[in-house]
């Protein structure tokens, strides 16, 4: 104890950056990791931009992104059709990615992504009801996933806070439960409707990011701008809740008000996402596991898990353009089969199940 | 005049709770429970299982609202309190708590700085002098840069107790801090809270199970039983023969701890109280036939 002690300037793997009264801590690792996900989605983006049926070079791309295009076909498909479709495989991998980070850290599980805990199937039931019942007008699909995924979200978390707190499991099998039944009701959904809505609602379903238009980018972009701060400045708060919840309000949080913040602006995330491309499976819970695993911190990686979504499904649409397959696979189910075989992989080597 | 007056008279109390009433739903634990907490003292809160020792405890450091009543820090409630000013006077290490996995034990001290920080504030000099400070009185300076989930109980324990002591709060509240520990350890981390509270000044409260270890190592013993406080002082003058009968319904024989010199409480069985003791029961408060009892 009287050992002259090294000078402790921050804590471990972190830089301390300064200005006057202010002072940020960064991981140089997770900057690193930030800076290549945030290439490797340019890359990927300019690469989607130039795929498709008509050829259209990288240069005349930019011309018109830059505003000078002819006004031509060619210019109408770069900005209303490949354009939407890039950015709205941007946002809503973002949005996946950020809410599942959230989910996992609340439920303290790496299973505890939207998509397993019902939320996604909720947000679906909604959009789906849209579609069947009033029509598949985009902006309004928006809204009613949103309205199903907190529907879903505050009975899961009614039912799940029945018996105390909302800690790991209990939320995570409430909501597989909740999700089962939802996931019913919408297999009801679509036999009930008829038969032109029901091929639609089946396509949505499979999640899909073909004929994207401005009307389904825009909810997600504006909502994930949002929301995505107010994730980053709850951040240090969720990452001492993990420690568990006397801790950390005996360290001054309001433990209960900043989980009902942060789920709900997870919520509405992902439901965000699902109503513009409908339920995607696997981004939600792979892109925190894989972003954490690179930063190595033990921080909640909001930011890379965000990148990292964009990243992974960005990628995914290039896989399912290029695939030298006769049909074009939905992007959902290509996501389905990736996302399950991990989600196996999960599971085997999980020592906590 | 009462006990509880004549400590008013001689200490001085930040922490007050007033006519509390402690439960969950129907379920009611303690009722109209008054209690001042010494300030500097080291007090340890004692009773049997279910008594409301931890209850008591939770509700002090705000962890439980009351069902009715107040507990006041320098006369304020503390439910109307700012959260994070709250966490700089007061701080508890809970009876369990989950560390992040991969956490190494610098990072998870530095966590104890939560409520000196702020979004653009993120680490100062004072968090870095706190947290060396906290890992060198605790011991664990020297594994700073291991990771919590390799080290042993004993050592985890007393990462935990650093991320406390890196809070730097006047006031510390310890929820049966040496449970699952072994005796060595147990020791060490109760000299370790003597030491903090002689130098650094620190109002200690203990939930404690041991009675003997809550009277060697405190200065202000709170007994509890059925959710009430039966008797609270100098754990010296305190305990007697009839206070374990009377709170824990074990019939004992009370000597003076020939190493510290506080009162040794031993227990005589269940079986031996079918067979009433010849030898008068009460060797405490030392009288002479006591003392001598233990110098042979």
């Amino acid at each position: 104890m009287s050992k002259a002690l090294p000078p402790l300037t921050a804590p471990l793997n972190a830089r301390l950056w300064r200005c006057g009264g202010w002072s940020l801590l960064y991981s140089p690792r997770a900057l690193v990791v930030g800076t290549v996900l945030a290439l490797l989605i340019v890359v990927a983006a300019a690469l989607v931009m130039t795929l498709g049926k008509m050829d259209i070079g990288p240069g005349h791309v930019l011309a018109v992104l830059l505003g000078k295009g002819d006004g031509g076909l060619r210019d109408h498909i770069i900005l209303n059709i490949r354009l939407p479709r890039v950015l709205a495989a941007l946002f809503v991998g973002v949005a996946l990615g950020v809410s599942g980070a959230v989910f996992q850290s609340v439920s303290r599980n790496a299973l505890g992504s939207p998509d397993v805990i019902g939320f996604t199937t909720g947000a679906a039931t909604g959009a789906l009801g849209q579609i069947i019942l009033f029509g598949p007008e985009p902006l309004r699909v928006a809204l009613a996933a949103v309205l199903g995924g907190v529907l879903t979200a505050v009975v899961v978390y009614v039912l799940a806070r029945q018996g105390g707190g909302v800690g790991s499991y209990r939320l995570i099998l409430t909501g597989i439960g909740v999700g089962a039944v939802l996931t019913a009701l919408n297999g009801l959904m679509l036999v009930r409707g008829d038969l032109d809505d029901a091929v639609m609602a089946n396509l949505w379903l499979a999640g899909s990011l073909h004929a994207r238009t401005w009307d389904h980018v825009w909810p997600v972009m504006i909502g994930t701008t949002l929301l995505v701060p107010v994730v980053l400045a709850g951040a240090s708060a969720l990452r001492i809740i993990e420690m568990g919840d006397d801790i950390a309000s005996q360290l001054g949080i309001r433990v209960e008000r900043v989980r009902l913040v942060m789920i709900f602006a997870a919520v509405v995330l992902a439901a965000l996402a699902v109503g513009a491309a409908g339920p995607i499976a696997f981004v939600a819970l792979a892109a925190p596991q894989l972003a954490a695993r690179l930063c190595r911190g033990t921080g909640l990686p909001v930011l890379s898990a965000g990148l990292m979504g964009g990243v992974l499904l960005l990628a995914a649409d290039l896989l399912t353009q290029s695939l030298p397959l006769a049909v074009s696979v939905p992007i959902g189910r290509m996501t389905g089969i990736v996302g399950g075989i991990y989600l196996i992989w999960l599971l085997t080597r999980s020592r906590q199940l | 005049m009462t006990a509880l007056e004549a400590l008013d008279v001689v200490a001085p109390a930040r922490l007050q709770a007033e006519g509390l009433s402690l439960g969950y739903g129907q379920h009611i634990i303690c009722r109209d429970l008054s209690v001042r907490i010494p300030d500097g003292r080291f007090t340890a809160i004692v009773g049997p299982n279910g008594c409301g020792k931890s209850t008591l405890l939770r509700s002090l450091c705000r962890l439980m609202p009351p069902l009715a009543g107040r507990v006041c820090l320098d006369g304020k409630d503390i439910h109307r309190l700012p959260t994070r000013q709250l966490a700089r006077q007061m701080g508890l290490l809970p009876q369990s708590s989950q560390a992040p996995s991969g956490i190494t034990v610098v990072d998870l001290v530095a966590r104890g700085r939560y409520p000196h920080q702020a979004l653009f504030r993120q680490w100062s000099d004072e968090d870095a002098a706190a947290v060396s400070q906290a890992m060198a009185a605790t011991g664990v300076a020297e594994l700073s840069e291991q990771e919590v989930d390799q080290l042993s109980g004993g050592q985890r324990q007393r990462v935990w107790v650093a991320m406390v002591l890196a809070q730097q709060t006047p006031l510390l509240l310890l929820d049966e801090p040496t449970t699952f520990l072994d005796i060595a350890h147990q020791i060490d981390l109760l000299e370790l809270f003597r030491a903090l509270n002689r130098a650094a000044d620190h109002t200690l409260v203990a939930v404690l199970h041991d009675l003997n270890q809550a009277c060697r190592y405190a200065d202000h013993l709170i007994v509890m039983a059925n959710g009430g406080i039966v008797a609270e002082g100098d754990p010296a003058t305190l305990m007697t023969v009839e206070l374990v009968s009377e709170v824990f319904a074990l019939d004992c024989v009370i000597i003076e701890d020939p190493v510290s010199h506080t009162p040794l409480m031993i227990p005589r069985g269940r079986s031996a109280q079918t067979h009433p003791p010849e030898t008068p029961s009460s060797l405490w408060p030392p009288t002479l036939k006591g003392r001598e009892h233990v110098d042979k």
